[in-house]
């Protein structure tokens, strides 16, 4: 599939025109109802929407797989791998959430994610731009879900992952200025 | 670990786990400060726990959104929990990663295990957990405490970190 280094581009410039939550304005009601509607309709299959996302950030920048404990497994063992499947889960947790609580994204959700960028801090390898893949890849496993259809929904997701993304960051960032240098 | 951390669960048992949890998860805007709330008044030291509710009156604890974000996160973690109990290797991770960030902050399996008894005593009171409910929940949580321990002591070995 050719399309996903476009993807990546026209999505990172959208990106990275809004870092600060709520530079696109507040997510408005429409959106809200766009997204829970089209939310709805993954959400039947978590584990395995889960599971494409994360194949699909992998293919997009294959270097994020290396920080995972089964950087080396592929294909049908990677689908049935525990630590895998065990963080697609967490992942869908959190995408779950953030919809479960879209009307109070501004408040909870926002500190919500804040902490959950700052536990990245934590994992060896990760650079703070993986984040940005992470819409690209939803995206993409969305549009695939809901064929043309996703059209009407696009922007609502990509206004709802910029503000996950703003604050992912936000939280990822403040850790590491707190963080002591490592001792070797 | 053998086949994965399946505490011998019983069919029965998981289901009366799920549809106990379905009332509270659905009034969780409620139920999620009110246990917390609880849990720092039964067990104030889990107060300090977070650095922003170190002095605050339970009030204001109340009403922050630092409350309100972890009270979001414990369902999510909960419900996660609760969707996997037949898939226990994806259990066992999940509770790894709790596991991990808690112990970053400190947080033992025996601060679980207390937060777990009274969110089973907290069901009985607002989602009338019968007895065999309770038993249910009990057997769940200890399994969930005891992977946390085990994990966390595997984070205590040092290993050039």
């Amino acid at each position: 599939m050719g399309c996903s280094t476009s993807l990546v581009a026209l999505a990172a410039a959208s990106i990275n025109k809004q870092h600060t939550a709520g530079k696109g304005g507040a997510i408005t009601d429409r959106e809200i109802g766009l997204i829970r509607k089209s939310w709805k309709k993954v959400s039947n299959d978590m584990p395995s929407i889960g599971a494409r996302i994360f194949i699909q950030i992998f293919t997009i920048q294959p270097e994020i797989k290396q920080i995972f404990p089964f950087h080396d497994v592929t294909g049908s063992e990677l689908l049935s791998n525990q630590h895998f499947k065990g963080h697609a889960s967490r992942f869908m947790q959190a995408i779950g959430a953030a919809v479960d609580n879209i009307d109070e994204l501004e408040t909870a959700m926002s500190a919500l994610l804040y902490g959950i960028g700052k536990e990245h801090i934590h994992y060896r390898g990760f650079n703070v731009d993986y984040f940005d893949v992470f819409p690209v890849a939803i995206m993409t496993v969305l549009k695939q879900e809901m064929g043309g259809k996703f059209d009407d929904y696009s922007s609502a997701w990509y206004h709802l992952l910029d503000f996950m993304i703003s604050n992912l960051k936000g939280g990822y960032y403040a850790a590491k200025r707190n963080q002591t240098p490592p001792v070797n | 670990m053998g086949d994965g951390p399946e505490p011998g669960l019983t069919n029965s048992e998981k289901d009366l786990v799920r549809e106990s949890w379905a009332p509270i998860k659905a009034e969780w805007k409620v139920h999620g400060i009110e246990y917390f709330i609880r849990l720092f008044k039964e067990y104030p030291y889990t107060q300090k726990y977070f650095k922003t509710f170190d002095n605050m009156e339970i009030d204001e604890i109340r009403a922050s959104t630092k409350l309100r974000a972890h009270v979001i996160n414990f369902k999510s973690g909960l419900n996660s929990l609760i969707k996997n109990l037949d898939e226990p290797e994806v259990l066992e991770i999940l509770i790894q990663k709790l596991a991990e960030n808690h112990f970053r902050r400190n947080i033992k399996a025996a601060t679980f295990q207390k937060a777990f008894d009274l969110f089973i005593t907290y069901g009985k009171e607002v989602a009338q957990f019968d007895e065999k409910t309770c038993e249910a929940w009990a057997k769940t949580l200890k399994v969930v405490t005891s992977i946390i321990d085990g994990h966390q002591q595997t984070l205590s070995e040092p290993v050039g970190e």
